[in-house]
């Protein structure tokens, strides 16, 4: 019997053993991951005094950083340029390399222009607006855009009050299986969606306590901040030289949540465990609100195509990260908007009368 | 519930744990409820049809094999014969053909000038309908030709027809070899389990990481509008490798499966794509239709006899071409693959005598050319299978032959990568004879459980967008 034992735990340690040589010697030869060191996404990140930022050159599956840290080419000195400011959904997070809306906008406005432009996509995942807007000067400076496209994230607004400030960089992490994630990622693409929501309920009522009281909505101050901070982009922007456009957030579920989606209110709350499901769709509706009063207050070119995507998982990988179809169906409708305006000289969207 | 799915990742090990616990008899019983659990998780209705047809075989064979116990004639069991073969016709043409032939009908009609409504059922098609229907057909036929006894238990009976690993997509088990193992006391030796655990691996190596990996690149050629010579020949290349790693697949999952409950299926492929000649490959695809076919269509068609037997290869091949589906390109196929057989029937001796190259190097060249030879026949073939309109197969018939070629060399060896490790196994499998290659068996434990793991590796983690399985439309 202890012979078997040993049998079968020696079976174990090997297939252990083999499986994760296939994981490390695979991310070596797709993606030229070290074999040795750890390799999650993590490599993507560096860090200064406002948090996490794209390290330059990084590159980790299907991501690639430029010198800047940007999810870009090298910027092109000769081009007018348009910088999008933004989160994972600006950053592209689920469509194939290529596919996110700023490079879909860029071959859209470049399509039928004589004088080309450049899109520096400066989105980066898990950037709060907030972080953007500290981080715009010196953005704004290094790549001297015409315009800036802000595509802020606003369910980030609900995470502002518990985010630690900042006390240098994370110390490096342990060593950890690559296996574990891969297996961790097709439990989730297999298992019941019952079981999943099952899960996600559970880790909610785990980590809610330490979010605070359960709300139904937004908070003010939340939302005054996020006025604020649009009003603070727009002034950076504008003292640059540079116009400034907002553009209204859009999510997978439209107006109402149909109730085959509502698992997926569930998945987003995970992130945000003190906002009940049904606030989530109300906060997007007033912090879009907000963008397009500060838009019309401060003269600005609003791009509102948060009320015509189309819902749902063709468009939708999750609760608010396009697909390769969603994010065309996006870029479509911002450079049906921007494509009249020229980005160069000092007036490049005529239509929009400045202060 | 297809194999490839979580929930059936969670049935087996369950069923395995308490059909291990019981007695044979109350193995029976819950290997019978289990498959009706598995059959119904698509769609409890198709039951129905099911319990229908077996009833009534059950109750044809009962009555024919009291006649022969009787020692009545041959002829007096024919009704019951008749009776069985008509109901499992009708069953089988009701759902998988009605719609079809209405179509074709009221096209016919209204290209004539007669103007009728169209009508047409839009049942769902009982999924392996196509399969069990033959299993439960062959019992019948055996009984009256005296060759197998019926069995006295209904519910033995609906165990070979329903039992869930083959009963979807085959192999189309007989019941002179699935009978005996449902009735008799079974035997779990460990070479056994090995063995099944082996197929088990290796097909889902051949599903998930082969075939569905193989799947879009297929189908992004054959949903282009225009056909071009290069792409075409891609496509072809790419659906003959999905097809067969697709059927021979799941064929190795259902093995593997029965021999870890002590059954034994029928080897269902042989190295088809090593075929010379026809003739081979069927007598190395889909083994277990093809000879179904032979012993129930063929043979009682005349057979081999002179006169009428190039009649009856075409018959044959046409009626199963059609078994695979109710479109005029299965036709097309079973058309074409009747054809070629006449053709080589022909042609035979006058390749014999051009194809004995002397010596050891002369035969295996001509026996590589046959090889190559006849795999781009039988890919033309896949093309007729696969193509979704008569156009086409004319568009992408004619772009083979004039162009305009084509060819994406990103995409060539993509097919090429996810190809070889099918290819270099069946080569090794071929020239050294052993189908059991795989195995493992002529290396160490230790070294077994590495090449296991590292299929593992490749099936979970790089394996195609599930894809369900292509027989299961049959």
């Amino acid at each position: 019997m202890a012979k078997l034992i040993l049998k079968a735990l020696l079976w174990s340690v090997l297939t252990g053993l083999t499986l994760e040589l296939c994981a490390r010697l695979d991310d070596f030869f797709t993606h030229g991951a070290p074999l040795l060191a750890n390799y999650d996404n993590n490599i993507l990140n560096a860090f200064d005094k406002t948090g996490n930022r794209g390290r330059p050159f990084a590159h980790y599956l299907k991501w690639n950083l430029n010198s800047l840290g940007f999810r870009n080419l090298e910027l092109d000195p000769q081009l007018p340029k348009l910088m999008c400011v933004g989160s994972s959904e600006t950053f592209g997070q689920s469509e194939t390399p290529g596919m996110e809306w700023p490079r879909q906008l860029e071959r859209l406005l470049n399509e039928n222009r004589p004088a080309k432009l450049q899109i520096v996509n400066t989105g980066f995942a898990g950037e709060t607006f907030p972080t953007s807007v500290l981080r715009l000067p010196e953005r704004l400076a290094t790549v001297h855009p015409a315009a800036v496209l802000f595509y802020p994230s606003v369910a980030h607004y609900l995470s502002l009050p518990f985010i630690p400030p900042y006390q240098g960089p994370p110390p490096p992490a342990p060593a950890r299986p690559r296996m574990l994630a891969r297996f961790e990622t097709v439990f989730k693409q297999s298992a019941p969606l019952w079981l999943m929501t099952w899960l996600r309920l559970r880790q909610i009522e785990k980590d809610a306590p330490t979010y605070g009281p359960l709300i139904d909505n937004i908070s003010q101050p939340l939302i005054d901040r996020f006025e604020n901070d649009l009003r603070q982009a727009i002034r950076l922007t504008r003292a640059s030289g540079a116009d400034p456009v907002l553009i209204t957030h859009a999510n997978r579920f439209g107006r109402t949540v149909a109730p085959e989606e509502r698992f997926m209110l569930t998945a987003w709350r995970k992130f945000y465990p003190n906002l009940r499901e049904d606030g989530f769709l109300r906060m997007e509706q007033t912090m879009n609100d907000v963008t397009r009063r500060v838009a019309a207050q401060e003269h600005v070119l609003l791009i509102d195509p948060a009320p015509d995507m189309p819902p749902g998982p063709r468009y939708f990988s999750d609760f608010v990260h396009f697909t390769n179809e969603g994010a065309t169906i996006f870029a479509r409708s911002l450079a049906q908007s921007l494509g009249h305006c020229r980005f160069s000289g000092a007036n490049p969207c005529p239509t929009v009368p400045h202060n | 519930m297809s194999f490839n799915s979580l929930e059936f990742l969670i049935f087996l090990p369950i069923v395995l744990l308490v059909y291990f616990s019981l007695r044979h008899k109350a193995q029976n019983r819950f290997l019978l409820a289990a498959s009706c659990f598995f059959y119904g998780s698509w769609d409890w209705r198709f039951l129905f049809p099911l319990l229908i047809s077996t009833s009534i075989d059950y109750y044809c064979a009962s009555r024919m094999e009291t006649q022969i116990l009787a020692g009545e004639s041959l002829q007096n069991r024919k009704p019951w014969l008749v009776l069985s073969v008509v109901t499992n016709l009708l069953l089988l043409g009701f759902f998988k053909y009605f719609d079809f032939f209405s179509t074709n009908l009221h096209t016919l009609l209204t290209s004539l000038g007669v103007q009728v409504s169209p009508f047409t059922l839009q049942v769902i098609l009982p999924i392996g309908i196509s399969f069990y229907t033959f299993q439960a057909l062959s019992y019948t036929i055996d009984v009256y030709r005296g060759q197998i006894h019926a069995t006295d238990s209904f519910f033995d009976f609906l165990l070979c027809v329903l039992y869930f690993p083959h009963l979807v997509a085959g192999p189309i088990q007989r019941a002179h070899s699935l009978l005996p193992q449902v009735t008799q006391p079974r035997t779990v030796t460990a070479a056994k389990v090995t063995a099944g655990l082996h197929l088990i691996f290796w097909g889902f190596f051949k599903k998930v990481f082969i075939a569905d990996n193989l799947a879009p690149i297929a189908n992004q050629f054959f949903n282009q509008p225009y056909a071009d010579g290069g792409q075409t020949l891609l496509a072809v290349y790419a659906f003959a490798i999905q097809i067969y790693c697709d059927f021979s697949g799941y064929t190795d999952v259902a093995r593997g499966l029965a021999n870890l409950m002590g059954f034994e299926f029928m080897l269902n492929f042989n190295l088809p794509y090593f075929a010379t000649n026809p003739q081979q490959f069927w007598n190395r695809w889909h083994i277990s239709l093809s000879s179904w076919l032979r012993d129930y269509l063929y043979v009682p068609l005349g057979g081999n006899r002179s006169g009428g037997i190039y009649r009856n290869l075409m018959l044959t091949m046409v009626i199963g071409g059609f078994w695979h589906g109710a479109a005029w390109n299965f036709l097309l196929w079973g058309f074409f693959h009747g054809s070629i057989l006449i053709l080589h029937r022909l042609i035979q001796p006058t390749l014999d005598n051009v194809f004995a190259w002397p010596g050891p190097v002369g035969r295996v060249l001509s026996q590589t050319l046959l090889i190559l030879v006849f795999f781009h026949v039988t890919c033309y073939g896949w093309l007729l299978f696969r193509a979704t309109s008569f156009s086409q197969i004319a568009s992408m018939t004619t772009a083979l032959l004039v162009g305009p070629w084509t060819i994406d060399p990103a995409v060539a060896t993509q097919i090429l990568l996810y190809s070889s490790p099918l290819i270099l196994i069946q080569l090794v499998q071929y020239l050294s004879g052993r189908l059991d290659f795989l195995s493992f068996a002529w290396i160490p434990t230790e070294l077994r459980v590495v090449a296991y793991a590292a299929f593992t590796y490749f099936v979970v983690f790089r394996g195609g967008a599930p894809q369900s399985f292509i027989y299961f439309q049959f």
